[in-house]
C-alpha cells in the first residue's frame, strides 16, 4: 500500500487514474487527408479523455493537435484532425478508464481508411498508468 | 460456477461503402453453447442498439450474421458467451469485401 493506492507485483496501482495510450509511429499512405479518432466510453459515468496528435515527419515529435473531451455514459465522441501535410505520426490519449475504448484511423478526403493506418482498439499500446 | 465470456470490438468507424457488419462465430468447443451478438450505432449518444441476437451454437459448428445496416458511420459489435471455446470474426464490408480498418480478428477482441 502506497499512498492508500493497491499496488500489484510490479509495484503498479490495480485500478488507475489515468491510461497513457499510444498507437505507435505510423507512416502515412498514399491519400491522407485526415486522421480520425472515436472514444467508445462503456462506463456508466461521464469520462474524461485528452487526445494529442503529434507529427514526427522531422524526427523529434511536434505537437500538432490537443483536446480535452468528455465522454457521456455509454456514449461516444468523434474528433477529425487534419493530416494531410504529415508523413509520420502518432496519436497519444489519455483516459480515466480502462473501459474507454480507442479507434483511430487515416483516412482519405472520401473517408476510406487508408491500409496500415488505422488502430483498433486492442491494438493500442499502454504506455503508462497514473495513480 | 458459469464464468461469462464479454467480447467488445471497441470502436470502429465505417470506412467508404460500408453497408454491412459481418459475424462469424465458431463453436470450438464439444458442448453446444449460448451465445449473445449485440450491434451498436456509436452515432447516437447513449449509443443505440440496433440488433440483438441470441444463437445457439451446436458443437463445432459455424454461423455468420449480416447486420446490413448501410446508413451506420461508427459501430460497436458485443458478444456474450459461456465458454472460451466459442471464437469470431467481425468485419465491415461493402458488396461482401471487406474493408481497411473494419476487420476484427478473434484475436483483436477486448475482454471486459
Amino acid at each position: 500500500m502506497v499512498l492508500g493506492v493497491d499496488l500489484d507485483q510490479k509495484g503498479w496501482c490495480e485500478v488507475a487514474k489515468k491510461y497513457f495510450w499510444t498507437t505507435g509511429p505510423i507512416s502515412s499512405s498514399l491519400g491522407l487527408d485526415h486522421i480520425t479518432v472515436d472514444l467508445l466510453n462503456n462506463t456508466s459515468t461521464t469520462r474524461s479523455a485528452t487526445i494529442k496528435v503529434y507529427d514526427l515527419s522531422d524526427g523529434a515529435p511536434i505537437l500538432m493537435y490537443t483536446k480535452d473531451v468528455n465522454i457521456q455514459a455509454f456514449s461516444s465522441v468523434s474528433k477529425r484532425i487534419t493530416a494531410s501535410e504529415s508523413t509520420i505520426w502518432e496519436v497519444q490519449v489519455i483516459t480515466s478508464s480502462r473501459r474507454v475504448y480507442i479507434w483511430v484511423g487515416g483516412r482519405d478526403d472520401a473517408g476510406m481508411n487508408l491500409i496500415g493506418n488505422v488502430v483498433l482498439s486492442s491494438e493500442f499500446q499502454l504506455l503508462y498508468r497514473e495513480c | 460456477m458459469c464464468k461469462k465470456y464479454n467480447w467488445t470490438t471497441g470502436p470502429v468507424r465505417s470506412s467508404l461503402g460500408y453497408d454491412s457488419t459481418l459475424i462469424v462465430l465458431s463453436n470450438y468447443s464439444s458442448k453446444k453453447q449460448k451465445v449473445k451478438v449485440r450491434f451498436y450505432d456509436l452515432g447516437y449518444t447513449p449509443k443505440k442498439k440496433v440488433f440483438s441476437k441470441k444463437l445457439r451454437l451446436e458443437s463445432e459448428f459455424t454461423k455468420s450474421l449480416d447486420t446490413r445496416r448501410p446508413e451506420v458511420a461508427s459501430w460497436e459489435v458485443q458478444i456474450s458467451t459461456d465458454s472460451k471455446d466459442v471464437r469470431a470474426w467481425i468485419g465491415g464490408r461493402r458488396l461482401n469485401s471487406n474493408l481497411p480498418g473494419n476487420i476484427i480478428l478473434n484475436s483483436e477482441l477486448l475482454r471486459y
